[in-house]
């Protein structure tokens, strides 16, 4: 279970304070598919960032499973980013040289698990369809295979919760729709699924939607 | 790790984006231990034949080894006339040993002291001054003061007049047997030589009178065992006066000196600031990788280890074939600086500049390193991400 409490995060440009999240309070329960959505500078991203330690917040807390993640030390932060939690990005960031096979490897390697990973590879592989594609240049891929080896990335260690920021901004409709079954499919396995979104329809294949404007929570629903 | 390292570094546009900056360390590093290696490794041998007060200016200067023997004469007749200065030094590139030293010593004091005969009583002293040559050139040595000295001495008139002996005649000093190579006049003028012996003596000393004042035809400042280095020093003139020839030699010698300083500067500071071009460019295109890595759960050290791994790699690689490359251009970096300076190399740029290039080298990775370890562990990733 996540828990955001009296989230603040402040940027200073200039003399001028800007508040990208004003007091943000929220809970995620195990298991939920939550979609956070708003314009631009709502502060959806920033939200998601600081709860998968990307970014720190100005003032408030992130408890994870009861843990506050911002009193992690360095190394529990790198922990937290390989197992606990699993990133999904609009641009993928997969490494171009490397093959589909080797992206998805990292996390393990990093993980220290440098045996034989060939089976949980396959199996995330396979799970988004990309399993014939092991041994190609992840630079090769049309933009809707790089998510999905994203993806299959972020699951290879079989994190409980998926952070999804804008999974579908740069996809067309067939690969978006793609991308969305993948993430229904790791929510109906039991994976918590945070989504930041401003695209309606994405967001409403999530069980929860959550609208963020000016750094504040306005509407947070359940989907039917 | 292993794997992630060597697919780092496979990494195709990597290598595009640093092979330019490859090349320019390779030739910064090339130039470095260009004037490094000619000064250490090709630097001219030979002797000092000088004055007493330069000789040992000139030794300490070219790391050379400077020794004088002095006659100490209470008679002023033998002092005015054996007041002489015998010095020789030696360059990098060889050395006396210990007993070789010991031997010279009594060689000469044996021969001044046959010479005074009783007639006059003569106090020698050595001096000893301080050399600089590398131990390791030592097994290199080529020559000796036994090793020449076998091939004759170059005499005094009066001393060979008083001995009863001339040129290619042989003397014998203790047990020694020595030809006697020429006979020159006091002051410096030569009076006669074996025909097939070089004007001055290449025997490896030679006997001055009166040496600040002394003129010569041909005068050999010092000169090694090549003879292309031979040549150089060689200053052929009439009346050619030594003081003269010092003088002109000690402002080449400080022309030389500030080049090299210069040179040595400004080398040093173009390596410092390649290798920090080059972890700025490695950073740079190394650090949303980092990010990527951090994303999926890179620690700060493991991001730093890839990185320096990286840097250090390529850096490492690029003083490899520097200095092989160096190697070659060395030799003819020399020729080059002999010809036009007419000097050789200032000695102490062969102490101080490897070390402080090594210093330096030393000093900016460490303190890279570190540096990267903060960074990376304190990564803004969420923003660099973005960025990228």
């Amino acid at each position: 279970m996540i828990s955001v409490k009296g989230l603040t995060k402040k940027y200073v440009t200039g003399k001028t304070d800007f508040f990208a999240l004003s007091g943000v309070d929220m809970e995620i329960g195990d298991g939920e598919f939550v979609a956070i959505t708003g314009k631009s500078g709502s502060g959806k991203s920033t939200l998601l960032n600081i709860i998968g330690t990307l970014d720190e917040p100005t003032s408030g807390v992130v408890t994870v499973d009861g843990e506050d993640i911002s009193k992690f030390r360095p190394k529990a932060v790198a922990a937290y980013r390989n197992k606990t939690v699993g990133f999904v990005f609009q641009a993928f960031y997969l490494e171009p040289s490397y093959t589909v096979y080797d992206n998805v490897e990292l996390p393990l390697i990093l993980a220290g698990k440098t045996g034989d990973n060939g089976d949980k590879i396959n199996a995330a592989l396979n799970m988004v369809g990309l399993g014939h594609k092991s041994a190609e240049k992840a630079r090769t891929l049309s933009g809707g295979e790089q998510q999905r080896v994203a993806i299959a990335r972020a699951i290879v260690n079989d994190p409980r919760y998926i952070l999804a920021d804008e999974p579908c901004g740069n996809l067309d409709t067939t690969n978006s729709d793609n991308v969305m079954k993948i993430l229904a499919d790791l929510h109906a396995q039991g994976k918590t699924v945070i989504m930041v979104t401003h695209d309606a329809e994405d967001a409403a294949k999530a069980s929860r939607i959550v609208t963020m404007s000016d750094g504040k929570i306005v509407k947070d629903e359940k989907t039917a | 790790m292993k794997k992630l390292l060597k697919l780092s570094l496979l990494e195709a546009s990597f290598l595009k984006r640093t092979l330019v900056v490859i090349f320019v360390i390779f030739t910064a590093f090339g130039a470095a231990f260009l004037a490094v290696i000619s000064v250490m490794l090709d630097t001219p041998r030979g002797m000092i034949a000088g004055i007493d007060a330069s000789k040992q200016y000139y030794a300490n200067l070219y790391g050379g080894e400077c020794f004088a023997l002095q006659t100490e004469n209470r008679s002023a007749d033998f002092a005015e006339r054996y007041s002489a200065c015998l010095c020789y030094g030696t360059l990098a590139g060889t050395t006396f040993d210990a007993e070789l030293r010991r031997d010279d010593a009594v060689f000469l004091t044996d021969l001044v002291t046959q010479l005074g005969n009783g007639d006059h009583k003569l106090e020698y002293r050595v001096e000893r001054h301080g050399y600089f040559i590398p131990r390791q050139y030592a097994s290199r040595a080529q020559f000796g003061l036994p090793q020449n000295a076998e091939r004759g001495i170059w005499l005094c008139s009066e001393i060979a007049s008083a001995l009863g002996v001339q040129s290619r005649d042989e003397i014998f000093l203790g047990d020694r047997r020595l030809s006697v190579l020429g006979v020159y006049e006091r002051g410096g003028v030569i009076h006669s030589y074996a025909e097939d012996e070089p004007v001055l003596p290449s025997a490896w000393f030679y006997v001055v009178d009166n040496a600040e004042n002394a003129v010569f035809d041909t005068l050999y400042l010092a000169y090694t065992s090549t003879r292309d280095i031979f040549d150089v020093w060689q200053r052929a003139d009439e009346n050619l006066r030594l003081s003269d020839i010092l003088t002109q030699w000690h402002d080449d010698i400080a022309l030389v000196q500030t080049y090299y300083g210069y040179l040595a500067i400004l080398l040093g500071a173009l390596i410092l600031f390649l290798l920090y071009a080059l972890f700025a460019l490695l950073y740079r295109s190394r650090k949303a990788q980092m990010c990527r890595f951090a994303l999926l759960g890179a620690t700060g050290t493991t991001a730093t280890f890839i990185y320096a791994a990286i840097a250090l790699g390529v850096i490492l690689c690029a003083t490899v074939l520097a200095s092989a490359f160096s190697v070659v251009l060395s030799k003819f970096l020399l020729r080059v600086c002999t010809r036009l300076f007419n000097v050789t190399y200032p000695y102490r740029f062969r102490v101080w500049l490897p070390f402080a290039l090594l210093g330096g080298c030393v000093l900016v990775v460490g303190i890279t390193f570190v540096w990267l370890h903060k960074r990376m562990s304190r990564l803004p990733i969420a923003q660099e991400v973005r960025h990228e």
